[in-house]
């Protein structure tokens, strides 16, 4: 049982193995605010599209499969969206257009088809909860590396801090001729550090493997 | 019975030897580095510019970038490749000639950029451009182009602010930056005065006396390297020629359309490191076809889309993305290639297409530059200017989305503002827009910061047409003050 | 279509007078022909035998007869090493040096008296192949319904250390004119052409001061540059001609010259083809010569014969020419009709392993028009190798020659061509 929830976080993580849903990986890693915001969002919204569509498996059709699925996944993917938009307009503004596209993630509609809709509620809850922490944890990696590299900065609460009145900014190096690279601030820097991520994760692995 | 040593193939071998090619290589680079440490380091110390640490900064950038790339080069060869054992690893270093992304990275920087920033291209251009691809022999793309395209996107105001293009003599001597930036300020199509003779005359340019990268400046020695290059066959000579024959004619073209004469082609090809990118970089073995119909289609193609980032982007020099975007397709330009050596008619095809696909082009550029300041004035006209004592009331018409607005500006001489505008005559159907919004109040009051000023959604484009027109009114009422 | 300057390397085994060596203890007849190893043997162990008699035959469309090079006893068979690096049957002949012939046929007076039918099958019985190399039955080509129109010979000899046309053509100009104005007239032949390059410009002047009693005989010079003497690229360059197969369809015949030589011996005395020319050169030979030895001569008794040969590790052995020939393991190996030329040379030290610099050089030299090192990448490939066309490819090695990495080009588009297949 345990294996279904640690499966999305290590062997097989959405972004670094699965490499599903990249589009807005690549967009919102400019902060790791956002990233943590996104990965939030994405959490929520599997956590509970993973129970209910486990839950009423047995009693959809098989014809109307994926347009009841949709349905489900577009109610939790509304909520999340009014409730961003309600209490943290900035960074609704930023991220904002990806919030419907989560409707169609690879990564969520690939659960509830390949996953949810065949096994158990407790193992497909813990599944959802995983594949969530995976992607959490994914885009916490990649927004950490590209707003060190890119801005000399970590930003964990700074467009919420209207909500909760903290702000934390850190500035992690700093600025001199080579900090920041405003390279990682573009989309050809979320390129190569995604991919220069994946490769040495992959190196990792196959080092293991070996020595095993 | 004797026996005897046995091996496949031809038992006599040339004596072409890859080693000796790149020795080649490095001798022809020679007479460039000395030069750019001349000119960059030395001839201003010489005439009193600069200290005499900034006299030795060429070279040192130089030798910088050779062992960076080589400790780079070797470093991952130890740890990620694993090559721990020292005789492995000095062959595998001597085979890979590691010095040369870091000596070309080092020839195409401006002299002033930090030894850190360097460092960094370097690392980069060793490790992602060449080794991560497969080391010698497998990368697909340059590296030291590579390395150039990421400091050049990362660092370029690191760069500026330290100094620019230009050396400590230049900076006192020449009021602009490259000459193909000031060319492209100067919208393409000017005089000679205007485009070259504020950096010299052309001898100037042919033996490399004005701003630019560190090596690629002078013309004359970089022809001197490709002709040791032919004697010693070591280069693919059908891509340097026919690049500069290409980039020479589209350009002769271009000039002679608006009236130009023969300067204009010979300033294209002596400016922009283009000598130096099509004779060293283009030609880099590995990343070049290998078929001889091949290079020719690489060349053409070059000279195109040099001509074409030149003249219709925002990036002033197009040799460096040039000749990326092309390596990406150098495997299908290898396959034409080697079917083309069967049957020709194939061959004759894709020329064609290209030609075609050149003139069409051509002929677009020259017609749409050197002529957008005469489209700008078509949208505008000025019918009638009345002055009044304290107030001068325009009557004009500018082009709008459904024709033309016809409108009445008056300005008050006392204030230099506009005061009031009547609209004498429109077709707009989002009229209703601009009235309901008062928009034309709006402009009024923001007229001194007109570009802050908002579009009308769903109006945006009568709106900008409106903003346009009483700019140019008050340009115009300025001009004449 | 292009070629290369390659050193020539020759000057060292012409200096000489050409030895003879045609009486060695045993003779290894291989039981091939034209690579063909399925032979069938005719004698037996004990059998006595004369020279010039049939002992074995081959087993293909070709049917040729295989002869025996002494008269002597047979003594078993035994397997040695043969020109293309695999093992062949040889009939073991002990010698007895008594030379006899068996009874002597009646030929003809004048050796235009043939006619076509007879001189084919006189090819055949004499057991006449192609000396260049190929090893091709010479008959074949002559017997045919298309009309013969031109004769070319081809003496161009354009591999590095073989000299052995260049001494046959100084030592019997006359023979080798006489031989080929016969063959003009026995199959109605309009001329014949024989090509020389001009390195061999003395030779050159050795043909012309007989030329002129040969009306239908020309010289034509060819440049020095390796492969000029593959066929295709010797037509085009002579005759400016394209053909599609084989020559014969535009009324082209080609031969090697010391085939046309061998042609004569048949003509005028009847003999069957059982001796021959090879040069044993290279830097590791002592003293480099031509030698004219018999067919089924051991390299072993030829190297003794010699006998001034560096011995070491970094020695290769190699049967042919430095382009095209195999390399050997041991001497324990036979002359057969093909070969022409034992080559010994100190072996190169291993060339360290470069990548492939993509320089373009094999491609330029390629004389089928290939690209080697496309064909090296897309090995595994079946639709990329479609439109390579690895199945053009002559062999003649260009290609490995001048890589600059030292890679074995030729190896992956001989594998490429045999996965086609």
């Amino acid at each position: 049982m345990k294996k279904h929830l640690f499966k999305g976080i290590f062997i097989e993580n959405p972004i670094f193995v699965l490499l599903l849903g990249l589009c807005p990986v690549l967009a919102v890693t400019t902060s790791v605010e956002n990233a943590i915001v996104m990965g939030l969002s994405v959490m929520f919204v599997l956590f509970f599209t993973n129970t209910i569509i486990s839950i009423i498996k047995n009693i959809v059709p098989e014809q109307v499969r994926i347009p009841t699925y949709i349905l489900i996944i577009a109610t939790f993917v509304t909520i999340v969206e009014l409730l961003l938009n309600a209490y943290t307009p900035i960074i609704y503004t930023t991220i904002g257009i990806y919030i419907p596209l989560i409707v169609v993630n690879c990564i969520v509609l690939g659960r509830a088809i390949g996953f949810a809709s065949k096994e158990k509620v407790f193992n497909s809850l813990l599944d959802g909860l995983g594949f969530g922490i995976g992607f959490l944890i994914a885009l916490i990696v990649l927004g950490g590396i590209r707003e060190i590299l890119g801005n000399n900065t970590i930003t964990i609460i700074d467009n919420l801090s209207k909500l909760t009145n903290v702000e934390m900014i850190y500035q992690v190096l700093p600025k001199n001729n080579v900090f920041p690279m405003s390279v990682f601030r573009t989309p050809a820097g979320a390129f190569l550090s995604l991919g220069l991520l994946i490769g040495i994760i992959n190196t990792i692995k196959i080092n293991r493997r070996g020595n095993k | 019975m004797k026996m005897y040593y046995v091996d496949n193939g031809p038992h006599i071998k040339s004596s072409y030897n890859t080693s000796k090619m790149m020795v080649h290589l490095f001798i022809a680079l020679l007479p460039i580095i000395i030069f750019s440490s001349y000119k960059n380091g030395f001839l201003p110390y010489f005439n009193g510019y600069g200290t005499i640490f900034a006299a030795f900064r060429p070279i040192i950038l130089i030798i910088i970038g050779m062992l960076t790339s080589l400790s780079s080069e070797a470093l991952f060869y130890y740890f990620v490749l694993k090559k721990k054992d020292k005789q492995e690893l000095f062959s595998a270093l001597r085979y890979s000639f590691a010095i040369f992304p870091g000596l070309f990275l080092a020839l195409i920087i401006p002299v002033n950029t930090p030894f850190s920033i360097l460092i960094v291209g370097c690392v980069f251009a060793t490790i992602i451009g060449k080794m991560l691809f497969g080391g010698f022999g497998y990368n697909i793309f340059n590296p030291a182009l590579i390395g150039a395209l990421f400091i050049y996107s990362t660092y370029y105001s690191n760069i500026i602010s330290n100094g620019g293009y230009l050396n400590k003599m230049e900076i006192d001597t020449i009021a602009h930056a490259t000459p193909l930036t000031n060319l492209k300020s100067l919208n393409y199509i000017n005089s000679y005065s205007n485009i070259v003779s504020s950096f010299g005359d052309l001898w100037d340019f042919f033996l490399g006396f004005i701003p630019g990268t560190m090596g690629e400046t002078s013309v004359l020695l970089c022809l001197l390297g490709f002709m040791y290059l032919l004697i010693t066959k070591v280069i693919k000579w059908r891509i340097p020629t026919i690049y500069i024959i290409t980039v020479f004619v589209l350009t002769a073209f271009i000039g002679y359309y608006n009236n130009l004469g023969l300067w204009y082609p010979l300033f294209h090809i002596f400016s922009g490191g283009l000598m130096f990118g099509a004779i060293f970089m283009a030609t880099d073995p590995v990343t070049s076809p290998t078929t001889s119909f091949g290079q020719v289609i690489y060349a053409l193609c070059l000279g195109l889309l040099t001509v074409v980032f030149r003249f219709l982007t925002i990036y002033p020099e197009g040799v460096l993305t040039a000749i990326l975007t092309l390596n990406m397709f150098v495997f299908i330009i290898d396959k034409i290639g080697a079917t083309v050596r069967f049957n020709f008619k194939r061959g004759l095809i894709s020329i064609l297409v290209l030609l075609a696909a050149i003139s069409i082009i051509t002929l677009y550029i020259a017609n749409t530059i050197g002529r957008t300041d005469e489209v700008d004035d078509k949208k505008f006209n000025i019918i009638n200017i009345i002055y009044e004592d304290n107030k001068t009331i325009y009557t004009v018409t500018h082009k709008a989305y459904h024709g033309l607005i016809e409108a009445e500006v008056i300005i008050n001489n006392d204030i230099n503002e506009v005061i009031e505008i009547n609209i004498i005559e429109q077709k707009e159907d989002v009229w209703s827009q601009i009235e309901n919004n008062n928009y034309l109040t709006a402009i009024i009051d923001n007229q001194k910061k007109l570009d802050d000023l908002d579009t009308i959604s769903g109006a945006t484009f009568t709106s900008n047409s409106l903003k346009e027109l009483v700019r140019k009114v008050l340009a115009d009422y300025n001009k004449k003050r | 279509m292009v070629g290369i300057n390659l050193p020539s390397n020759k000057k060292m085994s012409i200096q000489s007078e050409i030895l003879e060596f045609i009486k060695p203890n045993y003779l290894y007849i291989p039981l091939v022909n034209y690579n063909n190893l399925d032979c069938d043997c005719l004698v037996k162990e004990g059998d006595l035998v004369y020279k010039g008699s049939v002992i074995g035959i081959s087993n293909d469309q070709f049917n040729m007869p295989i002869h025996s090079s002494v008269s002597g006893k047979v003594i078993g068979i035994e397997k040695h090493f043969y020109l293309d690096g695999n093992e062949v049957n040889c009939v073991i002949v002990e010698n007895d040096f008594k030379e006899k012939v068996i009874d002597k046929k009646v030929y003809k007076q004048k050796i235009t008296d043939y006619t076509k039918k007879e001189f084919v099958d006189l090819l055949k019985n004499c057991g006449i192949v192609g000396l260049g190399g190929s090893g091709f039955p010479t008959y074949i080509k002559y017997d045919t319904n298309l009309p013969i129109d031109i004769v070319l010979v081809n003496a161009v000899e354009c591999e590095p250390y073989i000299t052995t046309d260049y001494v046959l053509m100084r030592e019997k100009t006359e023979e080798i004119l006489d031989s080929l104005d016969a063959i003009i007239e026995i199959n109605d032949a309009s001329k014949g052409i024989i090509a020389i390059k001009s390195y061999n410009l003395d030779i050159v002047d050795e043909f012309k001061k007989y030329i002129g009693t040969y009306p239908k005989i020309e010289i034509a010079i060819v440049d020095d540059l390796y492969p000029n003497g593959w066929e295709k690229k010797l037509i085009k360059q002579v005759l400016n001609v394209d053909y599609d197969k084989i020559p014969i369809e535009k009324g082209i015949v080609v031969n090697n010259v010391s085939t046309i030589y061998a042609i004569y011996e048949a003509l005028k005395y009847n003999k069957p083809l059982i001796e021959k020319i090879i040069t044993v050169t290279g830097e590791k030979v002592m003293k480099p010569q031509n030698i004219v030895v018999k067919i089924g001569s051991s390299f072993k008794d030829i190297l003794d014969f010699i006998n001034g040969i560096e011995a070491g590790e970094d020695v290769k052995l190699i049967a042919g020419g430095p382009m095209m020939g195999v390399s050997i393991a041991s001497d324990k190996a036979v002359v057969s009709k093909n070969l022409n030329c034992i080559l010994i040379i100190e072996n190169d030290k291993n060339h360290p392993l470069i990548n492939c610099m993509r320089c373009g050089k094999c491609i330029e030299v390629c004389p089928v028009d290939l690209s080697p090192v496309l064909i090296k990448n897309a090995i595994n490939n079946k639709e990329a190798l479609k439109y390579l066309n690895p199945k053009k490819c002559i062999d003649c090695g260009l290609c490995s020659y001048i890589c600059p990495s030292k890679i074995a080009v030729r190896n992956y588009v001989r594998k490429a061509k045999l996965s086609g297949s």
